[in-house]
């Protein structure tokens, strides 16, 4: 009987299911192909030489420093203030805690402070937290322009070598602990890159001294986590990422480049996302079709 | 530029280009790089550990012939050989003794870090927000400062309720009542937010990094151009 014929919809597909059946049979039919994942290795690769292929081509056009007019951050404009505040031979902690990989982001936000700090006759105790600083301060305070004879001392254990000295300042420093007397610095300012680790000397020894202001200099990762800190005043300012290290002669640091990067992701990102929603509705129609 | 300059540069670059080189599924010159740096910095971190900690904080007490110093020296110098002996089978037991006392002592500080440093002060800042000065100004309300002081705390509130996970059991699934849910959904939403800020920071940090690495490799290949 002719599939046209038959009166209700399902009874003329299984007819036509029926036929197609019979037509195929003793037909040699393909076996259902195992379906391959992409590995995706392409793709980075392309997203790698494309971001890799921009920053090149925007450092090759030139130096572009960033804009003189590019605004602070509240809270690096409070740094800025409080190191104003300062008055000559004050005492000024700087702690460094920073890797490598963190260093170029930090020293540009850092050494102009330094700098500022030094001519402003402020006396600086420069400790490192971490064994690699001893020798990445080197780059730092010539970038600052500080004596090349500037002692840069180790800190062990980081805040927790000074809390015995914070919970009572009658307790002697044994050994070689290169900060004698933790109350009489005015300022205490952290280069870090970790934001675990600012919030230990928050945690640990700011409560125990309360005269003692500290502020932060950090990576801009890190600057989302101390926003709270400095809302409730217990940093008195903090700078972090490119704006926050503008001082408008910054050569050595190519902003266009920057600006570059931060659009080809984004761009990226979008596409991304377009594609991963289109991957995800193909994925649900044939789970539908199933 | 100096000799030493010179050659500083050209191994900083050399190494720069075996990282890159993972981006084509390298794993050679990567894993030489990697292991390079492990290497150089366990090596460095060994030499600063004996100059900086062990001869100034436990041998040079230890050789006071008078005072509590050469005492005080004795209890670290103690525990060290405790964890020594750790490396021992038989003295796994007497390891845990200075393990013991560190991790009791870090929870202690621990506790009273965040109790007095972190959870104190941002619950008084949160209160803060609702003080009269902060939300009025002469007799006018400051309706930006009421909206931010409304925001944070319902931030805080719904963060708060995405970690509570207090419900009914029914067949043994646990079901929260719906208020919650709504309000952890809220929670979700400002971690959300908050992940996103700390991505695209992340994000500019590697991307700052990768810029100077560049405009240093660039500048050295100019150089004989």
């Amino acid at each position: 009987m002719p599939p046209d014929l038959l009166l209700l919809r399902d009874q003329q597909d299984r007819a036509s299911l029926l036929a197609s059946l019979i037509e195929q049979e003793g037909r040699v039919t393909a076996g259902k192909q195992p379906s391959r994942k992409p590995s995706g290795r392409a793709g980075r690769l392309a997203v790698a030489l494309l971001l890799l292929i921009g920053l090149i081509v925007s450092i090759l056009i030139g130096p572009a420093a960033i804009p003189p007019e590019t605004p602070k951050s509240i809270p690096a404009i409070a740094l800025s203030d409080q190191i104003q505040a300062l008055a000559e031979n004050d005492q000024v902690l700087i702690v460094l805690d920073y890797q490598a990989a963190t260093s170029r982001e930090l020293e540009a936000l850092a050494a102009p402070l330094l700098e500022q700090l030094h001519t402003r006759g402020a006396e600086l105790a420069i400790l490192t937290t971490q064994p690699s600083g001893l020798f990445l301060a080197q780059t730092l305070l010539a970038q600052a322009g500080l004596p090349e004879d500037t002692q840069v001392d180790y800190l062990p254990g980081s805040y927790l070598s000074l809390i015995s000295q914070a919970v009572n300042p009658g307790i002697s420093t044994t050994g070689g602990n290169p900060v004698k007397d933790l109350r009489s610095f005015k300022l205490v300012l952290l280069v870090s890159d970790s934001s675990d680790s600012i919030r230990g000397w928050l945690e640990q020894i700011a409560p125990w001294i309360g005269t003692l202001n500290f502020a932060a200099v950090t990576t801009q990762m890190e600057a989302p986590v101390l926003s709270p800190y400095f809302d409730s005043g217990q940093l008195v300012g903090y700078a972090a990422g490119i704006a926050d290290g503008n001082i408008g002669v910054q050569s050595t640091f190519n902003y266009r480049a920057y600006r570059v990067g931060l659009l080809l992701m984004l761009v990226m990102l979008l596409l991304g996302m377009i594609s991963k929603g289109e991957a995800d509705a193909i994925r649900r129609e044939e789970e539908r079709s199933e | 530029m100096s000799p030493s300059e010179l050659i500083t540069l050209i191994i900083g670059i050399a190494l720069t280009v075996m990282i890159f080189s993972y981006i084509l599924g390298d794993r050679l010159f990567f894993g030489i790089a990697t292991h390079l740096l492990i290497g150089v910095s366990a090596g460095f971190l060994a030499l600063v550990v004996i100059q900086k900690i062990i001869l100034p904080y436990l041998i040079t007490p230890l050789t006071y012939e008078t005072g509590t110093g050469f005492f005080l020296a004795l209890v670290p110098l103690t525990l060290s050989i405790l964890l020594v002996l750790m490396l021992f089978r038989s003295g796994t037991q007497a390891g845990s003794i200075p393990l013991a006392f560190l991790g009791g002592a870090l929870a202690a500080l621990a506790i009273i870090g965040v109790t007095r440093g972190t959870l104190a002060p941002q619950i008084l800042s949160t209160i803060g927000r609702f003080a009269p000065e902060q939300l009025m100004h002469e007799t006018e309300p400051q309706w930006s400062a009421i909206l931010e002081a409304l925001m944070i705390l319902l931030g805080v509130i719904a963060v708060l309720f995405v970690f509570h996970h207090q419900g009914q059991s029914k067949a043994g699934d646990v079901v929260k009542p719906v208020f919650l849910e709504g309000i952890g959904s809220i929670g979700q939403i400002f971690i959300g937010l908050t992940f996103g800020a700390l991505f695209v920071g992340l994000f500019s940090s590697a991307l700052i990094a990768l810029i100077s690495s560049l405009s240093e490799i660039i500048d050295f290949i100019t150089l004989w151009f």
